[in-house]
């Protein structure tokens, strides 16, 4: 037989958090390599990057190894691929950002009308 | 003008001053080249509030040299600067981007800076845009800055990937789904994998992900609380902010919203006392379970409790791979066990047991000549260019230090080695120089304690070679004496041992010892909960409510007699009443995370307002004596000693020492060494002292025995100035072994300590209390043999003060009175000098006090029993007020304080003769001769039994007057002893007291102290200070000098 722990069961459990109003955040997943995390905006003029602006529409996070402050250096994930409109990750082993975003598979397909400059980034 | 901006300078005029400046920088700007201008721009933008570069910071200087390479590269490409092709207006529909422009690696850059009109009607900031987009100056500026915006941004992302790629990599990913489904479908899931799994940073992370709310996780080291949560808010990446927190007896980082605590093991059992059900968390992870450690085989047993209770509890207990089936079986095979196996590479075994002949050098220490021989088979047989470090295990440091020295011995002749000891008195220089990496074709030959077994990891170790002994605390409840012994590891150990040849390639482990031997180790290190005095733990199981320790659901049962020992201790101490009920005094000790005897010193001083010289005792007593062998062997250092020699023994005597100590530190007129070098002090102890002095003030402090001083230590503060820098950087490493194909460890941030303070392991409550017998539980007897309650016929240490002066036990034939009494010869010694060594007032059925005068008796039995009663009184009323924030002591209770200690001081100076005998066991047998009457017996205090001894009328009293109010008194004893006590504890005074007051007009300060040998005031004296001064009147010869 086990011993009771409870001395005084009367006691109320503690409240539930009221507020857990955590910041929305945007799940963004590399069709490449599979990366996965949550962003915290997609656009191209992120609220809380200052004059800091994207040509494209990216996934943009807070800078995750600094603390937070009211302007923040955003790091951006990736964008939707030109392409195939899937999401890809900014790791040059995914894709290429040349005016726009191309995911490699279809930048490898399309290698041809590359700047010469960046035919050996695509990997053919 | 530049004005110089004094503190007083007003707002007003610093804007009117900055906007000046503007105005002559602008005029001068025109005039400057377009370098120049461009340098302007940038200056302006970098200071901008809508720069994410923080002015100051490793990113914002990095600016300008990246700027100039910048330059350079452009420059080398031909490329025109502030003319980059326009970008292509961002948008998602278009899908056939072809053809692309021409080669510009502006064009690759995703990112662009340009200033945001937050009110496009405002027309000044549309102005300034536009005048932004068109000047070179800030067309160059912005279009460096991104380049450089965007290099940050990448460097970022990587480091962010990599993250993600080591924790992909550990151990423990491969059985994410496999845990959490574990943990959704049952209450109790065991996680066993061995360090480096990643299974204390990772686990809480997935069960975050997996949507659990509010998640516990327990470590017994708070160094690792600390640790684990800057750990897993990095690599969540503060995605979830502050919801992952810690909590230490010291601080907390937790809010309301923290969903992941990690904190130590006391401290959740703390919060057990205050909610039962621990309702506040769905999930609690129990880390290290496998450690044993007394407080983690509680918890556990606690949690056992619990999760029947809570059956949507989620209990989780993850372990290295040892002794996983007593886990197992703890909960009945039901809990899963989900085993990570760990990376190890193979490892060739070899047993080389010593020959008895060799075992034992002819100096009666250990035989290095084994070890050594080690060192030259591997230079034998394995060439130098082949890497690879030897890692020796030794039992202690006088073993450490023989092999060592043998070892450099031979490293001088062959050339090949570094020899370097490790263990935890090292200074941290010293223990960090075994992360150094050795220069090539040579080896390093690190021999240590068992704290490279589990706590410190070294990289590039190939080869072990085990001694097969360690040393361990042991406690002899008979004796209660704790001691530092050698024994023999368990199998567990060895194979943990063997592994650290294994973890960055296939090793080599020599045992020396043999198989044999091996096979008859026991399998597991015996749990910390059969090794040491259970006092503090039946304390807090009492203290938690628990009614009856011995049916607590024990991991491993304690035994038997050492529960008993530590309730029948807790009742002696007062801890504990004698149906095992939870006295104030109990309920004090547990809050304290210290041995019983030193928590009940810390009260005491803390209801006495002694807090100074009780703390320095308390740490005296629970560091080494600094009194060396030599003190007392060297005639000179004795001579020097002696006059710190008290006669109040041992613990006052190091009282003095550290205090004399302290004020050869303070003034530093002479050095302190060589002070402590002349006395045959070990200067190390008292360095040790203050450090441990000071951890009990922070207990006191938390407690709320001490009041708090108002300036709050962060943690960062704290570790560096308790040295606890081996702790942090023993948890850093075991939480970047986490990390993959780390080679070298950086130095952490507290990289200097202060050499002095040694180091010292674990918690607070780890700490090893060596000095377990003390004084006050001695009575003189005679022959200078002592009796304690639970040790008859002690005899005195040849160290101990008292040796060296006997006579101050002694007692005079002056102060002898022979009396005819009923009582045998050997009793009728009967003296007012019997000196009281300790303070123990109530006989506790060992000794027997036998007093000539029956109404002297019945007077101090009262007296006696109405300072029990303040005392007690005053315990509670200190109890009831330590939940209050008032700063000022409340009247009472100081009121209360003032009466117990001249009550105390009194009691001490009572002339009453009596003779004492220590009781045996068969004297206890008749001794009491019929039951007490429940009538008299209520209305006696609960610390006497009256009226069992003998009858009534042996001691029929004649009529007599109450000194204290005048009233007739009963003839029966027992009345007149109520009776008594009532006007005592009402703080009434005898007519010769009123009398003697008001003769000296002290009517003001009732009771006010004063001596009555010399009758100079004690006003304002401590009670060793006036205890002091009454001595002063009756004095001891030193020993030697008569
Ligand atoms: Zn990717
Ligand atoms: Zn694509």
């Amino acid at each position: 037989m086990l011993l009771s722990c409870a001395s005084d069961t009367t006691k109320t459990p503690a409240p539930a958090s009221a507020d857990t109003v955590a910041e929305e955040t945007i799940p963004f997943t590399c069709c490449v390599c599979g990366l996965s995390e949550q962003c915290h905006y997609r656009g191209t003029r992120p609220p809380f990057s200052g004059f800091v602006q994207l040509t494209e529409p990216g996934y943009v996070m807070r800078d995750p190894f600094s603390a937070r402050a009211a302007c923040q250096l955003p790091v951006l994930l990736g964008a939707d691929c030109t392409l195939c409109a899937r999401a890809v990750c900014q790791d040059a082993g995914c894709s290429v950002f040349y005016t726009r975003r191309f995911c490699l598979p279809c930048a490898r397909e399309r290698a041809a009308e590359f700047p010469p400059q960046l035919r050996d980034k695509l990997g053919t | 003008m530049v004005t110089v901006r004094n503190p007083g300078t007003r707002l007003t005029d610093m804007t009117e001053d900055a906007a000046q400046m503007i105005e002559n920088g602008a005029q001068i700007v025109k005039k400057m080249g377009l370098e120049a201008r461009e340098r302007a721009f940038l200056t302006d933008y970098l200071r901008s509030s809508e720069c994410p570069l923080k002015p100051g910071s490793e990113e914002a200087t990095g600016f300008w040299p990246f700027h100039a390479l910048y330059v350079r590269r452009l420059a080398a490409a031909g490329v025109e600067r502030g003319r980059s092709p326009p970008p292509p207006k961002p948008s998602r529909k278009v899908t056939e981007p072809f053809p692309l422009p021409a080669y510009d690696l502006r064009l690759a850059n995703p990112l662009f800076v340009e200033r945001r009109v937050r009110d496009r009607r405002d027309a000044r900031e549309l102005e300034r845009q536009e005048r932004e987009r068109r000047e070179p100056e800030a067309r160059r500026g912005r279009e460096v800055l991104a380049a450089y915006l965007h290099f940050l941004q990448k460097q970022k992302f990587a480091k962010l990937k990599k993250l993600r790629e080591a924790q992909r990599n550990l151990p423990i990913y491969q059985h994410r789904e496999e845990i959490l489904a574990a943990v959704r479908d049952n209450p109790v899931v065991i996680v066993a994998g061995d360090t480096g799994c990643g299974k204390s940073t990772q686990l809480p992370q997935y069960l975050l992900q997996a949507g659990y709310n509010s998640i516990a996780c327990t470590q017994p080291r708070r160094i690792a609380c600390i640790a684990l949560c800057q750990r897993v808010s990095h690599e969540t990446l503060q995605q979830y902010g502050d919801q992952i927190g810690y909590q230490i007896r010291f601080e907390k980082r937790r809010t309301a919203r923290t969903r992941v605590v990690f904190l130590t093991e006391g401290l959740l059992l703390r919060q057990v006392s205050a909610d039962p059900l621990l309702s506040q968390y769905d999930v609690i992870v129990l880390d290290e379970v496998h450690e044993r450690h007394l407080q983690g085989d509680f918890l556990l047993g606690v949690m056992k409790c619990l999760v029947r209770q809570r059956p949507e509890l989620r209990l989780v207990l993850m372990s290295a791979t040892i002794n996983i089936q007593l886990f197992r079986d703890y909960f009945h095979g039901k809990a899963p066990v989900i085993q990570i196996p760990g990376r190890l590479f193979p490892i060739q075994l070899n047993y080389r047991p010593i020959s008895v002949v060799e075992a034992v050098a002819s100096s009666g220490r250990l035989n290095p000549a084994p070890f050594v021989r080690v060192l030259s088979l591997i230079d034998d047989r394995y060439p130098a260019e082949e890497r690879g470090d030897l890692l020796m295990f030794l039992s202690g440091v006088a073993e450490i230090t023989a092999v060592a020295d043998a070892c450099e011995e031979y490293a001088r002749q062959a050339g090949r080695w570094i020899v370097l000891p490790l263990h935890s008195q090292l200074s941290v220089q010293d223990q960090d120089k075994v992360f150094a990496v050795a220069p090539d074709g040579v080896r390093k030959c690190i021999v240590s304690t068992n704290i490279a077994e589990t706590s410190v990891t070294i990289d590039g170790v190939r080869f072990v070679v085990d001694s097969g002994k360690v040393k361990e605390m042991s406690y002899d409840s008979v004796t209660r004496m704790q001691r530092l012994k050698e024994f023999w590891v368990s199998q567990a150990s060895a194979e943990q041992r063997k592994g650290r040849a294994g973890r960055t390639g296939p090793g080599v482990c020599y045992r020396l010892y043999s198989e044999d031997e091996f096979d008859m180790l026991a399998p597991y290190a015996t749990p910390e909960i059969q090794r040491v005095p259970l006092e503090s733990l039946v304390l807090q199981m009492v203290a938690l409510g628990l009614p009856d320790a011995r049916r607590f659901p024990f991991l491993d049962r304690p035994a038997e007699d050492s529960l008993e020992d530590a309730i029948r201790s807790l009742v002696q101490q007062g801890a504990l009443t004698a149906d095992e009920q939870l006295t104030p005094l109990g309920q004090m000790l547990s809050q304290l995370p210290v041995d019983v005897t030193v928590g009940k010193m810390l009260v005491l001083g803390s209801v006495l307002h002694q807090m100074g010289p009780v703390l320095s005792a308390a740490a005296a007593l629970s560091v080494q004596t600094p009194l060396t062998n030599r003190a007392f062997r060297d005639p000179d250092c004795l001579a020097n000693l002696k006059p710190l020699f008290s006669s109040h023994g041992d613990s006052i005597t190091l009282l003095e020492a550290f205090v004399s100590w302290l004020q050869i530190k303070v003034t530093g007129k002479v050095r302190s060494r060589a002070w402590c070098g002349e006395r045959g002090l070990e200067e190390q102890r008292f360095y040790e002292l203050v450090k441990l002095r000071r951890q009990f003030m922070t207990i006191m402090e938390e407690s709320r025995l001490l009041p708090k001083p108002a300036r709050l230590v962060s943690a960062a503060d704290r570790v560096r100035r308790h040295g606890e820098l081996s702790q942090l950087r023993a948890a850093r490493r075991e939480l970047q072994e986490s990390q993959p194909r780390r080679r070298r460890l950086a130095r952490g941030p507290h990289g200097v300590g202060d050499s002095t303070e040694q180091q010292r392991d674990g918690d607070v409550a780890d700490i090893e209390f060596q000095m377990r017998t003390n004084a006050r539980d001695l009575q003189p007897g005679s022959d200078q043999v002592f009796h304690s309650a639970s040790k008859p016929f002690v005899v005195l240490h040849p160290n101990s003060v008292l040796s060296f002066s006997p006579e101050t036990l002694e007692i005079a034939d002056s102060d002898v009175r022979v009396t005819a009494g009923p009582r045998p010869p050997r009793h009728s010694v009967t003296s007012d000098k019997h000196q009281l060594l300790a303070f123990v007032l109530v006989c506790d059925r060992w000794v027997e006090f036998l007093v000539s005068e029956p109404a002297a008796a019945q007077q101090l039995l009262a007296r006696a029993v109405t300072l029990r009663r303040w005392w007690s009184r005053l315990l509670q009323t200190r109890l009831d007020n330590l939940g209050s924030e008032e700063q000022h002591e409340p009247e009472e209770e100081s009121t209360l304080r003032g009466r117990l200690v001249a009550a105390l001081i009194d009691f001490f100076h009572t002339d009453v003769f009596y003779s004492h005998k220590r009781l045996v066991p068969a004297d206890l047998d008749g001794l009491y001769c019929r039951e007490p009457e429940a009538e008299t017996d209520g209305r006696l205090p609960p610390f006497i039994r009256y009226d069992c001894l003998i009858s009534d009328s042996a001691l029929s009293m004649e009529e007599e007057t109450c000194p204290y109010c005048d009233n007739s008194l009963s003839t029966l004893p027992v009345e007149r002893i109520v009776h008594w006590i009532r006007c005592i504890f009402e703080h009434k005074k005898t007519k010769d007291e009123s009398a003697a007051a008001a003769a000296e007009g002290a009517a003001t300060e009732p009771r006010g102290p004063v001596c009555e040998e010399c009758s100079a005031s004690l006003e304002g004296m401590t009670g060793i200070q006036i205890l002091r001064h009454r001595r002063t009147h009756r004095p001891i010869q030193p020993a030697g000098e008569g």
